[in-house]
C-alpha cells in the first residue's frame, strides 16, 4: 500500500524540484541580455522614465531582495504583470491553459486507445504480417516531424477532402457539453470535434508509436514468463490471458513512460498550437518570446513545471496502486 | 615484541538507511546496520589470519573497511606501526605506502577483471597506478607473472573471458602479486571454484606465501581453506568476534558454541568432502539492524540461559597456555551464568 | 574499440534482418547527399528565378494561380491568372514560388540536419557521460544532489527550455565556408552553409541528461565490481577509475542512446527551424515553414523537406534498434568460457 511517509517524503522532492526550477529561471531571466525597460520603453525615452520604469519593476533592488519579492509572488499565485500585454500573467495562463489541457488529453487518449491493442496485438501475432504492418507504422510514427504531420493532415484532409476545419479550436468542452446538457443541441459537441482531431492526433502519433512499441515489447516478456503457461496449463481463455493478466503486468513501464512523457506533450502542444492556431498556451508563449515578454515565458516556465512535477507524483502513486510488490521506500 | 605488520583496533562499520537529502529535510529517523561492530586483530610478518563466520556476518565488509574500500565508522588501523585510519590523524606518503603494499584477491574472478583489458593490462595496472616501470618492463613483468601463477606467458594479450574460472583467478592473484606487497587480503579466493580447482589454487597461495613472505588476511566460510592455510583465526558472529586464536588449537578444541556448530557441520575437515555451505546450525541469522540483546548467539545456541539474555559476554582468554580467547560466560566457572535458569 | 564478438554480433543481426539494411541505406543517402551537396546538387540551391516557379515534380502537372503586380503609373494592377504548368526533370521535385530547385535544397538541407544532430549529441554525450559516471561512481550526497538537479532539468520540457533560450539570447548563426567551392571544384555553388550554433548548443545542454542517466545507472552497477575496487585498493584515483574501467564497460548502452539521440536532435532542429527559431534560411524544417504558406497550390514545397527528415529520422532510428539488438550489454559482458 502507499504509505503515508512515502507520500510526504515524494511531495518534499516534487517541492524541491519546483524550487529548483523556480530559481533556474530566475537566473536564467537575470543572465539574459535583454532587459524589460527596453521592452516597456520607446528607445527614445529620457534616462528619467527609464529610472522610473525601472523603479516600479523592482529593477534597482538588491538581487536577493528581487529573489524574495519573486518567490513570494510565485508562492501566492502572483506571477506579474505582462510586459506588453499589461494583463496579469496569471490571468492569461489561466485562460489559455484549458484549450492546451483538452488537447494534451485529447492526444492521450487517442494515442492510449490505439497504441495499446494494437501493441497488444502485435506482440500476440509475433512475426507476422500484422506485427510487421504495426512495427513499421510505429517507426513512421517516431520518426515524423508533428509539425509536418499537421501540414500534411491539414493539406489533404482539410484542403483536398475538405473535412474539418484547418485551424482555430471552435468552442471548448465545457462549452460543448453545457450546450448538450442545457440545450440538448448537440451542434456544439460536433464543432469540438471536428476542430481538436486533427491537432489531437497530430500531437498523439508519436506518442501513440512509443506506446505501441513499449506495450508489444513488455507484452512479448509477459508472455514469456511462466504464470501465463500455468494460466493458459489451467484452461483459463486466452483474452482474460492476454488482457487480464499479461497486460495488466506490462502496463507498469507504459505508466512511466506516459508520466516521462508529458513532458513531450506540454513541448509538442507549443508547435501543434502554431500549425493549427489553437488559442492556447503554446501560441502565447510564441508571442512572448517574439516581443520578448519575460513575464508570460517564466510565468509559462512555473506553470510547466509545477505541471510536469504534479503529474509524475500521481504517476508514481497510480504505479504503487498497480503493482502492489512495489512498496516504495 | 615486534611491531605488528597490520593493527586493527575496534573496527566498526555501519551502515545507515534514511539518508537522503530529502530524509534529512524530513528528519527521519535513521536506522543503523551494524555490519562490523568493534573487531580487534593484528597479524606479524609472514602469519596467515582468518576471518570465518556464515555469510552476512560481516566478513567481508570487515575487509573492505581495513582497505578502506568502505570508509569505517571508528576504529584505529595501523600498518606497520603507522596510522592508516582514522585519515584525519594520517598523511598522504603513509596511505599510498599501504596501498602499495596491500593487495587484495576476490572471491568471483570473473568480476574482478575488466572484461575489456587484456590479461598483460590487468596484471600491470597496480604497477601503472604506482607509476613503476616503463610500458616495456610492465609488459616482462606481466609475463614473468603469468609463468609464476602456472599460466602461459604467451596468453598476455587475451582477455579475460578466454580463461577459465579457476585461471581467472590465477591472473587475479598474479595482479595482486605484480607490486610485491607484503599483505594480501583473501576474500573468499577459492568459493566460487570447481572443487578440483579449489586445492590448485590454495597450494598456489601457499608456496607464493614461503616463496615471497607474504603475510594472509583470509576471509572465508570455508573451515577447510581456513584449516589449511590460516594460522590463526577469528570467528564472526553479526559483526563481532566471537572467538580468536591459533587454528590448531580452535579447531581442536573450540571454547565458543557457535565455533563448534560450525566446526560440528563440517562433516570432515577435507578438501574432498568439505561443504559448500554452513548450514547444520538451526535456525536463521538474526537481522543485524536489531541484534539481539546480551550474547547476540544466545538465540541459536543449545547452552544459552536467561543470563545470556542480559549481560553480554566478553572475548576473554580461555584456556592458560594456548593462543585462544573466547566470548562465551561458559569458560569461566565462577560466572553468574551458572545460577540462572536455561532457556529450553 | 569493438572486439571481435560484438563485430560478429553485428553482422549476424545485419544479415538477419531486413531493417538495418533500409536503415543503412536511408542514412547513407543523406550523409552522401550532406558532404557531397556542392557536387551532387543540380542547382544553386539560393538562386532565384521568377521565370520558373512554382514547377511541380516531375511527371506532375497542375493549376497554379500566379499573381502578377504591375505598376501602371501610380495605379497597382494585380492580375491573376491560372496557369497549368507540367513538371521537367531539369527539376526533379519541382520549384518553390521563389523559383528555387527543391531537390537541391534538400540535398543542402541535409547538412544542416546532420551537423547538428551529430554535433549536439556529441557534445550532449561528453557532458553527461561525465556527469553521469561521477555521479554513480560517488553515489552519496554528490549522486542524491545530481539526481534532483536532473529532475529540474526534465520538469522544464527541451523543446520549452530551448525556446526561451534561444528567444533570449539569440540564434548564432554559423556559417562553415565549403571546402568544394573554396577548392574551385564547385564555383557556382554557395561559399558557406549556416550552421544553426544555439539549436545545436541548446540541444546538447538539453539531452544532456538523457546520457547522464543512463551512465549513472552502469556506473552505480560497475562500482561494486570486484575490479574497481581492487583498482581502488591499489591506490588508483577516482578520476583514473572512471577513465579506465567505469567508461569502456559503460559504452556499449551509451552509444546505443547516442544513435537514438541524434534522431531526436534531427527532428529538434527541424522543429525549432519550422518556428523560426534557427536563424539560418537553408533547412528542412524553414522550408516546411516557407512551403506552409503555399500548402494550397505549391503542396510539393512542404511535402518533400518533410519527407526528407523522416527518411534521415527513420535512417538513425533503425540503426540504433540494430545496434541494441546487436549490442545487448550482456552479450560482451564477458563470461568465463569453461
Amino acid at each position: 500500500m502507499v504509505s503515508g511517509r512515502y507520500l510526504v517524503k515524494r511531495f518534499v522532492h516534487g517541492i524541491l524540484v519546483v524550487w529548483g526550477a523556480i530559481t533556474l529561471i530566475f537566473v536564467l531571466r537575470h543572465i539574459s541580455p535583454g532587459s524589460p525597460i527596453n521592452v516597456m520603453t520607446p528607445p527614445t525615452a529620457s534616462p528619467e522614465l527609464r529610472e522610473r520604469v525601472a523603479e516600479e519593476l523592482g529593477l534597482n533592488q538588491p538581487i536577493y531582495v528581487q529573489y524574495l519579492d519573486y518567490l513570494g509572488g510565485v508562492l501566492t499565485g502572483d506571477l506579474g504583470n505582462s510586459y506588453v500585454r499589461g494583463a496579469p500573467v496569471s490571468q492569461l495562463l489561466i485562460d489559455r491553459a484549458p484549450a492546451t489541457i483538452e488537447l494534451a488529453i485529447a492526444a492521450t487518449v487517442i494515442a492510449l486507445i490505439i497504441a495499446i491493442p494494437l501493441g497488444v496485438i502485435s506482440a500476440t501475432n509475433r512475426d507476422e504480417p500484422l506485427d510487421y504492418g504495426a512495427s513499421l507504422a510505429s517507426l513512421l510514427g517516431i520518426s515524423t516531424p508533428n509539425f509536418w504531420l499537421g501540414l500534411m493532415l491539414i493539406m489533404v484532409v482539410s484542403v483536398q477532402i475538405g473535412f474539418f476545419p484547418t485551424s482555430g479550436r471552435g468552442t471548448g468542452f465545457v462549452a460543448a457539453v453545457q450546450l448538450l446538457v442545457f440545450e440538448m443541441d448537440a451542434g456544439g459537441f460536433v464543432t469540438w470535434f471536428q476542430h481538436i482531431i486533427l491537432p489531437a492526433i497530430t500531437l498523439g502519433t508519436y506518442f501513440m508509436a512509443l506506446i505501441t512499441r513499449l506495450t508489444r515489447s513488455e507484452m512479448l516478456e509477459e508472455l514469456e514468463q511462466e504464470y501465463v503457461q500455468v494460466c493458459r496449463a489451467k484452461g483459463l481463455p486466452e483474452p482474460l490471458v492476454l488482457y487480464k493478466h499479461a497486460l495488466r503486468n506490462s502496463m507498469l513501464p507504459v505508466v512511466t513512460v506516459v508520466g516521462l512523457q508529458v513532458g513531450y506533450l506540454i513541448g509538442g502542444s507549443i508547435v501543434v498550437e502554431v500549425v493549427f492556431s489553437w488559442p492556447g498556451v503554446g501560441n502565447l508563449i510564441i508571442d512572448a518570446l517574439t516581443n520578448s515578454d519575460w513575464m508570460i515565458i517564466q510565468g509559462y516556465l512555473i506553470l510547466v513545471s509545477v505541471s510536469w512535477v504534479t503529474v509524475n507524483f500521481f504517476v508514481d502513486v497510480t504505479y504503487t496502486v498497480l503493482d502492489p510488490t512495489v512498496s516504495l521506500e | 615484541m615486534s611491531t605488528p605488520q597490520l593493527n586493527v583496533k575496534s573496527l566498526e562499520k555501519y551502515y545507515y538507511t534514511n539518508n537522503s537529502i530529502t530524509d534529512k529535510l524530513l528528519m527521519a529517523e535513521q536506522e543503523s546496520v551494524k555490519a562490523v561492530d568493534g573487531i580487534s586483530f593484528s597479524l606479524t610478518e609472514g602469519e596467515s589470519f582468518a576471518i570465518v563466520g556464515e555469510s552476512g556476518c560481516g566478513k567481508s565488509t570487515a575487509a573492505e573497511s581495513i582497505l578502506n574500500l568502505r570508509t569505517p565508522t571508528d576504529g584505529e588501523i595501523a600498518f606497520n606501526g603507522e596510522i592508516i585510519f582514522p585519515e584525519a590523524t594520517t598523511n598522504r606518503e603513509v596511505r599510498t605506502e599501504f596501498r602499495r603494499q596491500t593487495q587484495i584477491v576476490f572471491q568471483d574472478p570473473n568480476s574482478s577483471l575488466n572484461p575489456r583489458m587484456t590479461v598483460g593490462k590487468i596484471i600491470t595496472e597496480p604497477l601503472l597506478i604506482h607509476d613503476i616501470g616503463t610500458a616495456k618492463t610492465r609488459r616482462e613483468r606481466a609475463q614473468e607473472l603469468l609463468e609464476e601463477v602456472g599460466l602461459d606467458s604467451t596468453h598476455i594479450d587475451r582477455y579475460p573471458h578466454e580463461f577459465s574460472g579457476g585461471q581467472q583467478q590465477r591472473i587475479a592473484i598474479a595482479r595482486a602479486l605484480s607490486i610485491e606487497p607484503n599483505l594480501i587480503i583473501l576474500d573468499e579466493p577459492v568459493s566460487a571454484l570447481d572443487v578440483s580447482v579449489q586445492a590448485q589454487i590454495l597450494n598456489l597461495l601457499m608456496d607464493l606465501q614461503d616463496k615471497h613472505d607474504l603475510t594472509y588476511l583470509l576471509i572465508s566460510h570455508n573451515l577447510a581453506a581456513v584449516n589449511h592455510i590460516a594460522d590463526r583465526v577469528g570467528v564472526m558472529y553479526l559483526g563481532e568476534f566471537v572467538e580468536k586464536g591459533a587454528t590448531d588449537t580452535i579447531f581442536s578444541n573450540p571454547k565458543h558454541p557457535y565455533t563448534e556448530a560450525l566446526l560440528k557441520s563440517v562433516p570432515q575437515v577435507s578438501l574432498e568432502e568439505r561443504r559448500r555451505d554452513v548450514e547444520l546450525l538451526d535456525g536463521d541469522v538474526p537481522s543485524a539492524k536489531d541484534p539481539p540483546s546480551g550474547c547476540r548467539f544466545h538465540t541459536r545456541c543449545q547452552y544459552a540461559r536467561e543470563e545470556c539474555t542480559k549481560e553480554k559476554p566478553l572475548l576473554h582468554d580461555a584456556t592458560e597456555h594456548a593462543d585462544q580467547q573466547s566470548a562465551c560466560f561458559r569458560i569461566d566457572d565462577d560466572h553468574e551464568y551458572w545460577n540462572s535458569e536455561s532457556l529450553q | 574499440m569493438f572486439s571481435k564478438r560484438t563485430l560478429q554480433s553485428l553482422r549476424d543481426v545485419f544479415h538477419r534482418s531486413l531493417l538495418p539494411k533500409i536503415g543503412l541505406i536511408c542514412l547513407l543517402l543523406v550523409v552522401v547527399s550532406g558532404i557531397f551537396a556542392p557536387v551532387l546538387a543540380p542547382h544553386d540551391p539560393t538562386a532565384q528565378n521568377s521565370d520558373i516557379s512554382n514547377q511541380p515534380p516531375v511527371m506532375v502537372s497542375q493549376d497554379v494561380t500566379e499573381e502578377t503586380v504591375e505598376l501602371d503609373g501610380l495605379e497597382q494592377e494585380v492580375t491573376q491568372e491560372t496557369v497549368t504548368k507540367t513538371g521537367t526533370l531539369a527539376y526533379p521535385l519541382g520549384t518553390d514560388p521563389l523559383g528555387r530547385d527543391i531537390l537541391s535544397r534538400i540535398i543542402y538541407g541535409a547538412r544542416v540536419s546532420l551537423v547538428v544532430g551529430i554535433v549536439s549529441t556529441l557534445l550532449a554525450f561528453m557532458l553527461g557521460t561525465a556527469f553521469g559516471l561521477t555521479s554513480g561512481y560517488y553515489g552519496g550526497w554528490v549522486d542524491d544532489l545530481f539526481m534532483r538537479l536532473i529532475e529540474v532539468r526534465l520538469s522544464i520540457p527541451g523543446l520549452v527550455l530551448a525556446i526561451a533560450i534561444i528567444g533570449i539570447f539569440g540564434s548564432l548563426p554559423i556559417p562553415v565556408p565549403d571546402p568544394f567551392v573554396s577548392l574551385g571544384i564547385t564555383p557556382d555553388m554557395p561559399e558557406t552553409t549556416v550552421i544553426p550554433g544555439a539549436i545545436t548548443l541548446v540541444i546538447a545542454v538539453f539531452s544532456w541528461d538523457h546520457f547522464a542517466r543512463v551512465a549513472r545507472g552502469e556506473a552505480l552497477s560497475l562500482r561494486s565490481q570486484n575490479y574497481v575496487q581492487a583498482a581502488k585498493a591499489s591506490g588508483a584515483s577516482s578520476w583514473a577509475i572512471i577513465r579506465r574501467h567505469l567508461y569502456p564497460n559503460a559504452l556499449t548502452p551509451v552509444m546505443v542512446l547516442a544513435t537514438i539521440r541524434v534522431a531526436s536532435a534531427i527532428i529538434l532542429e527541424s522543429v525549432l527551424s519550422f518556428l523560426g527559431f534557427s536563424g539560418v534560411t537553408l533547412s528542412w524544417g524553414f522550408d516546411i515553414a516557407f512551403g506552409r504558406e503555399y500548402m494550397g497550390t505549391a503542396w510539393w514545397v512542404a511535402l518533400f523537406p518533410g519527407l526528407a527528415i523522416v527518411v534521415a529520422v527513420i535512417g538513425v532510428n533503425l540503426m540504433g534498434d540494430w545496434l541494441r539488438d546487436a549490442l545487448d550489454p550482456d552479450v560482451d559482458a564477458g563470461g568465463a568460457v569453461e
